[in-house]
């Protein structure tokens, strides 16, 4: 199995074989993590497209010591950050025209209706439910096994920040986790 | 090859949000983004070739020069008709 640095080398060199072993184990990842980021799977499919287009064309001019996931990772965030700043500015259209009411629902989980079990669903509805800063700092951390100064690179921040920014987005899974509960409860008990 | 490695931290919440499946786009959209990426990584590659390099050398030095002395060879001439007919 080739190492990082080889495929790296390989990926300079044009070599499709180092694109297709990138492209394999970072796929799915990148995706799962576009999704859950953005709530919608059409728009993490674009950016996903997006983003390894950009490798192939970045590929001459990468480093050695490139850490390949990294630099994914800080690509598909940033078309995301790009993305969403200009859908904002749609959406200020939008509130000229009353429509801004309509768009603020509390967002879909993608996956929550394709999750296995009761605790996942709400697993990933609360994911869904965080404030954007704070959800891609849950996502790197406790999804990707990211460290908090490996993650404070990809979005660009303080390590010190992303690990309070951590611990804020805990508190609200937590929270959220507990009011799903105590709802069932209560569906349970009036039923 | 670094890998998702979901590890059991002893933290429940972490724990059961690292194992969270990760989803994946469909096969057929898979194989259109791999096929896109090799078309964009030869490309990547052919710019870098020696022929490229040519034609980069052609665009940026030799063209404008040949422009330039075009241009002054033209202006030359017409000044030299110019001053003939007078």
């Amino acid at each position: 199995m080739a190492t990082e640095r080889q495929l790296v080398a390989g990926l300079r060199e044009g070599r499709s074989g180092a694109f297709d072993a990138i492209y394999e184990a970072y796929r799915p990842r990148l995706f799962s993590f576009l999704a859950r980021l953005s709530g919608d799977p059409a728009l993490a499919e674009d950016l996903l497209q997006e983003t390894f287009l950009r490798l192939a064309r970045s590929a001459p001019a990468l480093r050695a010591d490139t850490r390949i996931g990294a630099w994914l990772f800080t690509v598909a965030r940033n078309l995301f950050v790009s993305q969403r700043r200009w859908a904002l500015l749609d959406l200020g259209r939008l509130a000229e025209k009353h429509l801004w009411q309509r768009l603020r629902a509390t967002p879909a989980s993608p996956f929550a209706l394709a999750a296995a079990s009761e605790t996942e669903r709400q697993l990933e509805q609360a994911i869904a439910n965080l404030p954007t800063g704070y959800r891609e700092i849950l996502l790197l951390v406790a999804i990707e096994s990211m460290t908090p100064t490996e993650a404070a690179a990809v979005v660009q921040l303080e390590p010190a920040t992303v690990r309070k920014r951590l611990q804020r987005a805990r508190a609200m899974i937590e929270r959220e986790l507990e009011r799903c509960q105590s709802d069932d409860h209560s569906k349970a008990a009036t039923s | 090859m670094p890998e998702r490695r979901p590890q059991q931290s002893g933290d429940e919440l972490m724990d059961q949000l690292a194992a969270l499946p990760v989803r994946d786009v469909d096969a057929l959209r898979a194989a259109t983004l791999r096929a896109q990426g090799h078309r964009a990584l030869a490309a990547q590659s052919q710019s870098d070739g020696p022929l490229a390099m040519l034609q980069q050398l052609y665009r940026r030095a030799l063209e404008p020069a040949l422009v330039a002395a075009l241009s002054v060879g033209y202006l030359g001439w017409a000044f030299a008709t110019a001053m003939s007919l007078h």
